[in-house]
């Protein structure tokens, strides 16, 4: 069975074909995007851009987009974004749906997060998201962007910020802004340092202690379990089971864990191992 | 003075004022920062980068793009980052020997 379903932010789609005694339901969220060239003015090979597309900001110099350069950006952007976002997590199946039987026995699948990303032709529209960018010219090392306007650098790992150990914390922004637009926040967001009411881009919003710091969601490139709550809140809405706000419903995992049968399923156990199946 | 001692002499006073810019340049101008008002506020700000240099950890980005000054001895560093504008005040006092020292009076974000 497949069951789809157009969320606000992104097209879930839960396949229940692949589940047998070892292999769970998949659940691929699709991010459709449509990129949009920035080039130098009236023409010309060369020009400048304002960081942030905002004409009282600094300006950086920009050059024409090729065909090739423009294609080899946008597959570079959507291989590396989704590989990072896919497969990443499991959720822990606490309900009992899409339970399957074979040889007399039940086993309830547990549910594996895919992710992709559909880089769909501006004319067609249909789009989660328009995403403008500039292509840097080779002086330039930096660009003023956001979640609606990148630069060509925007796939380079570059440094973020520093540990309390001065270690470099270094971080590719793309990964970080496909996070925003899965609707994640700022990591620190809810912290006293970064209440949600505030400007949840302050600075204390990327992380104050080092662990917060090295989360993708704030300046570095690793996944917290929290990272998991755009494909639990589909889970909810495709199932029509559970709460995104409960921690128990939809768990999060970030290991392999294999579908259940009904005396595991009492004790709550987590198969991280292979279980022998008849 | 013998000629030899003499240029010894200046190599000295040389390097010392040398080390005391790598001291801390805006406590190290002393009386110039009392001179007039460029002087005085390119002490302040020399303090302001000095304090910037030692805190702030998000060394990523776009670096320091304006330095404004809100009144007298008060001025704000914007900080061009991914997705926002960091935004540091400074609070400066100039003490009658033209000592200079800065205080973070306000740290905030404008999100472009």
């Amino acid at each position: 069975m497949k069951l789809g379903m157009s969320l606000p932010q992104s097209d879930a789609e839960l396949n229940t074909d692949t589940c047998d005694p070892y292999n769970n339901a998949e659940l691929t969220l699709t991010l459709k995007l449509g990129f949009r060239q920035i080039n130098p003015a009236a023409g010309a090979a060369e020009g400048t851009y304002h960081d942030y597309g905002r004409a009282t900001a600094p300006n950086r110099k920009i050059v024409k987009w090729t065909v090739g350069s423009w294609n080899l950006w946008r597959k570079n952007f959507v291989d590396t974004a989704a590989r990072f976002w896919n497969g990443k997590f499991w959720l822990s199946n606490n309900f009992p749906v899409y339970e399957i039987e074979k040889n007399g026995i039940k086993y309830r699948p547990n549910i594996w997060c895919l992710f992709k990303i559909e880089d769909r032709d501006i004319a067609l529209g249909g789009h989660h998201h328009v995403i403008d960018v500039v292509r840097l010219h080779k002086s330039e090392t930096w660009f003023g962007s956001h979640s609606k306007l990148y630069d060509s650098l925007d796939t380079n790992s570059v440094q973020k910020g520093t540990d309390s150990k001065g270690k470099a914390i270094m971080q590719r922004a793309h990964v970080h802004e496909v996070g925003h637009l899965l609707g994640l926040g700022h990591v620190d967001i809810g912290k006293a340092h970064c209440p949600p009411g505030g400007d949840t881009n302050a600075s204390n919003c990327y992380g104050v202690a080092d662990v917060d710091k090295y989360s993708v969601m704030g300046q570095g490139m690793q996944l917290r379990l929290s990272h998991a709550m755009p494909w639990r809140k589909a889970m909810v809405a495709l199932s029509g089971k559970g709460n995104a706000l409960t921690a128990t419903d939809w768990e999060a995992k970030t290991q392999r864990i294999y579908p259940r049968i009904p005396a595991e399923v009492a004790t709550n156990a987590m198969l991280t191992h292979r279980p022998l199946r008849k | 003075m013998p000629r030899t001692i003499s240029r010894n002499l200046s190599m000295l006073i040389l390097v010392l004022s040398g080390m005391a810019g790598l001291l801390g340049p805006a406590h190290a101008t002393g009386k110039r920062c009392q001179m007039n008002a460029i002087e005085r506020s390119k002490c302040i700000i020399e303090a302001i980068l000095a304090d910037i240099s030692r805190t702030y950890k998000q060394v990523g980005g776009g670096g320091i793009s304006a330095i404004k000054q809100n009144s007298t001895t008060s001025f704000t560093v914007s900080i061009s980052q991914e997705e926002r504008i960091d935004l540091l005040t400074y609070e400066a006092t100039v003490d009658g020997k033209g000592k200079v020292s800065v205080k973070k009076t306000g740290e905030g974000t404008k999100s472009p």
